[in-house]
């Protein structure tokens, strides 16, 4: 067996104890030659590696990443294509959440700046500003809100999040509906993520 | 990685073409313009995971066509 699919099997085993919830992967890896991509989780339960990442300290991204799918309810073609920005922000950040505690049960040691250089500017961080704007307004903690994200399925994920909502009252409710409904439409790629204005831009008559 | 306004402008633009693409041909543009990207600016990783999200976007537009056939 390929060390890389080792390293998947115990990154697997170490989320589903941090989880607590099974993974729906099949057990097979399939290393791809000159793949064109890093790594991939078809809607079968096996999970793609291009065999050129078996030496590079990144890849424990992707195989975190990767494994993340398997733990998704509702991991579907249709869902997923649907509310692409509810499954990758939520699997992407479960990743960098998550690594640090999933590295040190595999006894795996990579400095973050492995790791930094492609999270600074990666082409998720919309969703995740998203996520984050929205999590910040239901007030959950961060691994809590991300967690009961992953375990619900993706087609019903915005409508759980809506359903936080049901305490606020007045202002705070009419606040959360303006990030409800601008971020909803980040993550299911409808627009693009513009940052709102800040208030002193506003103030300024200038726009973000 | 200093990127200049319009450097800025343009990565935007082809992260947006990434996100978004669903048919076969959005799909293979947006792959071309990232090979581009990547080939001018080596030091930006953060991108490179389009590679990723397009292989996805493509067997998706591919079990589409062949449902529709």
């Amino acid at each position: 067996m390929a060390r890389i699919t080792l390293e998947v099997s115990d990154v697997i085993a170490a989320l589903s104890q941090i989880l607590e919830s099974p993974s729906n992967w099949s057990g097979t890896v399939e290393l791809v030659q000159e793949a064109g991509f890093k790594g991939q989780k078809p809607f079968r339960c096996d999970i793609l590696l291009n065999a050129a990442l078996e030496k590079d300290d990144a890849r424990w991204r992707t195989i975190l990443h990767e494994a993340l799918h398997s733990f998704s309810q509702g991991y579907n073609r249709e869902d997923f294509e649907s509310f692409r920005g509810w499954e990758e922000g939520v699997v992407e950040k479960l990743q960098r959440l998550l690594r640090p505690a999933v590295l040190s049960a595999l006894k795996i040691t990579v400095e973050e700046t492995v790791f930094n250089a492609f999270e600074e500017r990666h082409l998720y961080n919309s969703y995740l500003e998203a996520l984050a704007e929205l999590q910040q307004v239901v007030g959950q903690p961060e691994q809590q809100f991300y967690t009961n994200l992953l375990k619900t399925p993706i087609r019903d994920r915005s409508a759980s999040v809506y359903a936080l909502s049901r305490h606020l009252t007045g202002q705070d409710y009419k606040d959360f509906m303006l990030v409800f409904s601008r971020t909803n439409s980040v993550l299911k790629g409808k627009i693009k993520w513009n940052s709102p204005p800040t208030k002193s831009s506003t103030e300024n008559g200038s726009s973000a | 990685m200093e990127l200049t306004a319009d450097e800025e402008q343009h990565r935007e633009r082809i992260i947006g073409l990434i996100l978004t693409a669903q048919t076969l041909a959005e799909i293979a543009d947006a792959r071309l313009a990232l090979q581009e990207w990547v080939a001018e600016h080596p030091g930006d990783p953060g991108i490179t995971d389009g590679f990723d999200h397009l292989a996805m976007s493509r067997s998706i537009a591919e079990s589409r066509e062949a449902v529709s056939v």
